[in-house]
């Protein structure tokens, strides 16, 4: 479906099946069913290599350099110049900075690629998958940590790969560069093909409409509207964060809409404590607090579900028991006095009110399933009583009847009066759970929907992927 | 009153029961060696040998209590031999100098959890590697030894010192006596406080602890000044039964207190081990290393026995991690 001399974009929502799509192509994955035709012949892809040996070249979102190696030494790995039975520097050097001046970048091929910006990675990022000789190029989000200048001479790069008859597919959230550097684009929702069009013969309200729509299960659950303010965000800014301002009334779901990256994750690290804000007030209950550190955060309770529960949620070589209480040990343990009662109690009150499967509260965490591990990162964090709780994707990796019983619970604490920021990149898990939705665009807070009411995908969308200049 | 009692003897019971479970692979090597030896070499089981074996063992435990303080929270302590020789060479510097004994005793120990600290302080403001950090740290504070010393060893006659060193109540060794009670201590510190739990949660996971509200900084510089205090101790005990400072002793020491750590039980990822293995790991090298000057076998060779069984232990815990993970 791609064609020699193209530049086919890729476009849909965060977990739409893009990246999966091209690992499938990169061999990094490898598919139940279906087949890959190149020139019209089947190929079967196992790895890198034969992607590679097929003309595949990737340029992936992440930099994946060797920071203590040279730029050359980057560009050659796996397959070095030799001399008898030395390496040939000189040789690799050479064919590394001409390279380098074809594609017009600045740079020496014997820097090391730890001295370099991350602009400059990329840049060699993107060297390296023009390196080979390519027939297709699969470009990730190529564009994320580039400048405006960057961009334009990336963008004559395409235009010359696309003269010599290399495809390129392009995936990028940014709507503007889809529409100047795209021939075709195609949707994917939910792992399915959406459809294809030509970039003349669509608008950008007919895009958006293709990648939102994902079914609903269910009805808009009742949720509470919230009473006055208990917390207050106020131009909090730093690397990740450009003055983002908003407000958290007593007892609401509030929806953190955007793509990956937009600094949503980022403004929940900011107000607990993990990635403190350079300036900006968060004023809690009328006080001005500062959290240096989540033990702060946790001291004026306000806990966060991270979104990595293996990294940041347990410590999963330990057992269900000691994580359970690990935010709580200041209620049962007294200088060297274990009250073991009161610690059963805080147990057994939570490893039961949401049902973990377990053999026991003995097992370690690694032993059981995903939604389980969350359960009890979640049961960990109740047993804290905190009054403001920050979610972050706390349905990702789990199967839809955990989903519900994690909507049921979320709506429960609302219900008692706890106030909630949810994260999420699913739009309808959003639109159904929240009181009011924020938006977050390229580390900006857009817009704050007051109301869900007639708020459609599409509208949140928009503000997602295009911020408020267009 | 009476139910009480009962529900005490149970989890004591209970808390046996574990013990013997968990370390039950050590266990059975400790009662198989010495029974050989036993057969072997009957002055194995003599009461004076084995009052000198438990003499002998003190050292290392403190050591390996410190080392494993600083394993299980995923870190490592390489300064533990150079604080047993620059401590003693403080503390018998202190009485040639006339300060009164316990005051000696407390500037020892001081010493001791200063160097901790002065480790974790480190640690916690480059974030460098600790194997690097503590290294480094060897180094200084064996330096320390040296200039408090002039480089020679210093020699004091005070009976005070027997009594500490070679001394005995109710027929043990004092020095065994001041081991129980830190072994005691640290079961309690680490069983019952917070700052145990803490401990365990940064080894097994540092940002899952993090995120949960536990100070980093502040368990790393606890568990380090333990370290630091344990091994100040040990060069304290030492220098007593020396009646000297020597501060070129206890080289490699560490590598004895990883060995003894690791044989117990304790692993190097962080998160996992406990106090009770570790007496059980520093008794097995103790048993082995004596039974092999018992039965005059080469010191050369007893380096390599020890090497191979630190190896078979490690593989066999693996083995059965391996087994239980599948």
């Amino acid at each position: 479906m791609k064609k020699a001399g193209e530049v086919h974009a890729l476009m849909g929502e965060n977990g739409a099946g893009k990246s999966t799509l091209m690992k499938i192509l990169a061999g990094i994955y490898s598919c139940d069913e279906g087949e890959i035709l190149i020139h019209g012949q089947t190929v079967a892809i196992r790895d890198t290599i034969a992607a590679r040996n097929q003309g595949i070249n990737f340029i992936h979102q992440e930099i994946c350099l060797a920071e203590n190696m040279s730029i050359a030494e980057n560009l050659y790995i796996g397959m070095e110049l030799c001399s008898g039975l030395f390496l040939d520097k000189k040789k690799m050097l050479a064919i590394t900075q001409e390279h380098l001046d074809e594609l017009g970048m600045d740079l020496r091929a014997s820097d090391q690629v730890s001295s370099l910006s991350i602009a400059q990675k990329q840049m060699v990022e993107i060297a390296r998958a023009l390196f080979f000789d390519a027939k297709l190029v699969v470009m990730d989000e190529p564009t994320t940590s580039l400048t405006n200048k960057e961009v334009e001479s990336l963008f004559a790069q395409i235009e010359k790969l696309k003269k010599n008859h290399v495809a390129i597919v392009y995936i990028s959230h940014r709507m503007e560069e889809i529409f100047q550097i795209a021939d075709r684009v195609t949707v994917l929702r939910d792992g399915c093909f959406i459809g294809t069009e030509k970039i003349r013969e669509i608008d950008m309200q007919k895009l958006i409409s293709m990648m939102v729509g994902r079914e609903i299960g269910q009805e808009r659950m009742e949720v509470p509207t919230g009473g006055e303010t208990i917390m207050q965000a106020k131009n909090l800014f730093n690397r990740h964060l450009k003055q983002v301002s908003f407000e958290l009334r007593r007892g609401e779901i509030l929806g953190f809409a955007g793509l990956v990256g937009a600094g949503r994750t980022e403004t929940a690290c900011a107000v607990f404590g993990i990635d403190p804000p350079e300036s900006g007030e968060l004023i809690l209950n009328g006080k001005n607090v500062v959290h240096k550190s989540p033990r702060d955060a946790i001291r004026n309770g306000i806990v966060l579900f991270p979104e990595d529960r293996k990294k940041y949620g347990l410590i999963t070589s330990l057992s269900v028991k000691f994580n359970l209480t690990l935010p709580v040990l200041h209620q049962f343990i007294k200088g060297i006095r274990v009250d073991s009662e009161t610690e059963s109690r805080i147990i057994e009150r939570y490893a039961h009110k949401l049902a973990i499967k377990m053999a026991g509260v003995g097992q370690a965490c690694a032993g059981l399933s995903g939604g389980n591990q969350q359960k009890v990162v979640i049961s960990k964090w109740l047993a804290a009583e905190p009054s403001i709780i920050i979610l972050d994707e706390p349905t990702r990796g789990i199967d839809i009847g955990a989903k519900q019983d994690i909507y049921d619970l979320i709506k429960e604490l609302a219900d008692q009066g706890l106030s909630i920021i949810l994260i999420s990149s699913e739009l309808p898990e959003i639109l159904k759970l929240s009181s009011r939705i924020a938006v977050m665009h390229e580390g900006r807070l857009e817009k704050i929907f007051e109301t869900v009411d007639g708020i459609t995908q599409e509208e949140i969308m928009y503000y997602a992927v295009e911020g408020k200049d267009i | 009153m009476k139910k009480g009692t009962n529900k005490r003897r149970g989890l004591l019971q209970n808390a046996a029961v574990s013990y013997i479970k968990k370390n039950v692979g050590i266990l059975l090597a400790i009662v198989i060696i010495s029974t050989v030896l036993s057969i072997l070499e009957p002055i194995f089981r003599t009461t004076a040998n084995l009052t000198n074996v438990s003499r002998q063992i003190v050292t290392n435990l403190l050591l390996s209590y410190g080392m494993t303080m600083a394993l299980l929270i995923g870190a490592i302590d390489l300064t533990v031999g150079s604080v047993v020789a620059s401590a003693g060479c403080i503390f018998i510097t202190a009485i040639g100098a006339g300060i009164p004994f316990a005051a000696a005793f407390f500037i020892s120990v001081l010493f001791g959890c200063t160097t901790g600290a002065c480790c974790a302080g480190i640690l916690n403001v480059t974030n460098l590697p600790p194997f690097i950090v503590t290294l480094a740290m060897q180094k200084i504070i064996r330096g320390i030894g040296y200039i408090v010393t002039n480089g020679k060893p210093v020699q004091i006659i005070d009976s005070r010192l027997k009594v500490l060193g070679s001394g005995y109540i109710l027929g043990i060794p004092n020095p065994v006596w001041i081991s129980i009670l830190i072994t005691i201590l640290l079961v309690i510190l680490v069983n019952q406080t917070k700052f145990g739990r803490h401990v365990y949660a940064v080894g097994g996971n540092e940002d899952a602890a993090r995120f949960a509200g536990v100070s980093i900084h502040s368990v790393r510089l606890r568990a380090y000044m333990i370290s630091g205090c344990c091994a100040a101790i040990a060069g304290i005990i030492l220098a007593a039964r020396m009646y000297s400072g020597q501060p070129e002793l206890a080289t490699g020491y560490e590598s004895d207190a990883i060995a003894a750590s690791v044989l117990g039980g304790v692993r190097f990822t962080g998160g996992n081990g406990s106090i009770g293995g570790v007496v059980l790991g520093a008794l097995l090298l103790g048993i082995v290393n004596n039974g092999m000057n018992l039965l005059n076998i080469p010191s050369y060779i007893q380096t390599m026995v020890q090497g191979c069984i630190i190896l078979g232990a490690i593989t066999i815990d693996s083995l059965k991690r391996d087994k239980k993970e599948r």
